[in-house]
């Protein structure tokens, strides 16, 4: 296309070229190469280095030509050209270009001694060094840009106020669920307050009457929900509704709304309840491993008190059976003893000893019968 | 052929809206040379202001859109709107549908015994 709206020159190659609001001074500095309410222009490459020099330094690069560019090495200038000259390349931004020494990101800022709290953090909110050049983007330029457009000079605030959001703005006034209030009093200083009803309900009637609504089977069954409308308006009906609605919406809402979350309510809480009571039962087992450990401990000393009592009884038989043997060994050395003795004694008593010995005790007999008190 | 195109305004905004004068641009207001409304003419000035008014298809796509924009933000975008714009919306479409419909039962207006 040879010529295309707002742009002056014609060439395919420099077309492709976009321009920025820079102020652009020719090369002698005499008539400016740009003017801004000439829009979107296409300048020449500049073919002086000075030109070249400014316009880096203001990290301006779109109207610099890639040929012009001293600073760009041979590898850049190559991409550059196969981006310029095919209309799909795209010439890789300078953060995904592989650097000697890898591609460290350093996240510090150099600033001059005397920095402000303020000025750094204006400083933050700049684009980093690699993204300045391939989108110059101020957005405070931006703004500042907007507001001496918009709010300049020129603005007509009386008529065209600044932008209101909707959002904002409460609706209006509405009858009968989609009939704007101003439509109904419009029509009331020439048809009184019944007029906009006589008018629809007339009307349709009177289109009915002549034909251009067609009354079919089915018109019919457009006028009942019209005659429902109306007798629910009835006040003994709407103070009926206006009771059994509410309640039976009421019925639904617990049923499906408020019943469930009731009901998950007090189970939480039931299951904190027993989670507490847990931790309190949890508290309280120490306790129990000292009963366990007091049962146990008494358990062995039954088991002791058996043992004992049983080594006890047996070392008591023993020594019992020993005690009767002995006892039994005296009892028999004893009866032993007197029965051999006895035995000696009867053996050597003679005849004359035996008679003796009576007389002898019958002569007590009769000393003793003679003191004797009977 | 291409030159026809050269002095049209194809989805751009309106050659008289001017952002230093207007501000930000509203698609439901009127840019051009302020008139009086419609509501406020007489009988005999009706024709006189039809032909002042811009009838090219343009003109008249651009009085659709700017009262759908206006009936937007009166009833749909305000506060506590409840589907009004909606309902607005279905009759416009039920009058089309109405118009379109016209011709359906025709064959019974001049029916003696309806």
């Amino acid at each position: 296309v040879a010529q295309l709206y707002g742009i002056t020159r014609l060439s395919v190659g420099q077309a492709r070229c976009n321009t920025t609001s820079v102020q652009a001074t020719g090369s002698k500095g005499e008539a400016p190469l740009w003017n801004e309410e000439d829009g979107w222009v296409v300048l020449d490459p500049p073919s002086d280095t000075a030109v070249v020099e400014r316009l880096a330094k203001q990290e301006d690069w779109s109207n610099v030509h890639y040929l012009t560019r001293p600073d760009l090495s041979q590898q850049e200038k190559q991409w550059f050209k196969e981006a310029y000259k095919s209309p799909y390349k795209l010439y890789p931004p300078e953060k995904f270009l592989l650097k000697r020494g890898g591609n460290v990101v350093v996240e510090y800022v150099r600033v001059p001694v005397g920095t402000t709290r303020r000025q750094m953090i204006e400083k933050s909110f700049e684009a980093p060094e690699d993204e300045k050049d391939i989108a110059p983007f101020d957005l405070k330029k931006q703004w500042a840009w907007a507001n001496k457009v918009l709010f300049g000079p020129q603005r007509d605030m009386k008529n065209y106020p600044s932008y209101v959001d909707p959002g904002t703005v409460p609706r209006p006034e509405i009858v009968h669920k989609f009939v704007p209030r101003s439509l109904f009093d419009a029509m009331v200083p020439y048809s009184g307050v019944t007029g906009f009803y006589v008018l629809s309900v007339g009307g349709v009637f009177a289109l009915v009457g002549k034909g251009v609504i067609v009354s079919t089977y089915a018109l019919s069954y457009f006028f009942y929900f019209g005659i429902a409308w109306a007798f629910t308006k009835l006040p003994p009906v709407r103070r009926f509704l206006d009771n059994r609605v509410p309640q039976l919406t009421n019925r639904l809402n617990e049923m499906y709304y408020v019943g469930p979350i009731q009901q998950k309510k007090d189970h939480i809480s039931a299951c904190i309840a027993a989670a507490q009571q847990t931790k309190d039962m949890i508290q309280q087992l120490p306790k129990l491993y000292d009963v366990q450990i007091e049962n146990v401990d008494l358990q062995l000393e039954n088991n002791y008190r058996d043992r004992l009592k049983q080594a006890f009884t047996e070392v008591k038989s023993r020594l019992d059976c020993q005690v009767a043997l002995a006892a039994t060994k005296a009892e028999l050395e004893k009866d032993y003893m007197i029965d051999w003795i006895t035995n000696q004694v009867v053996q050597n008593i003679t005849p004359d000893l035996e008679k003796k010995n009576i007389q002898s005790c019958l002569a007590q007999l009769q000393t003793l019968s003679k003191s004797a008190k009977i | 052929m291409g030159n026809a195109l050269n002095n049209t305004n194809l989805g751009g905004f309106p050659k008289e809206y001017n952002p230093r004068i207007h501000g930000a641009y509203q698609a439901d207001r009127f840019y051009g040379t302020p008139d009086k409304p419609f509501s406020s003419l007489k009988v005999n000035e009706v024709f006189q202001w039809l032909n002042r008014r811009d009838m090219s298809l343009t003109g008249i796509a651009r009085f659709y859109s700017r009262k759908l924009y206006s009936h937007q933000r009166r009833y749909h975008l305000s506060a506590g709107s409840k589907g009004v714009g909606f309902v607005h919306f279905a009759l416009f479409f039920s009058f089309l549908g109405f118009i379109r419909a016209y011709k359906h039962d025709r064959h019974l207006d001049d029916g003696k015994y309806h």
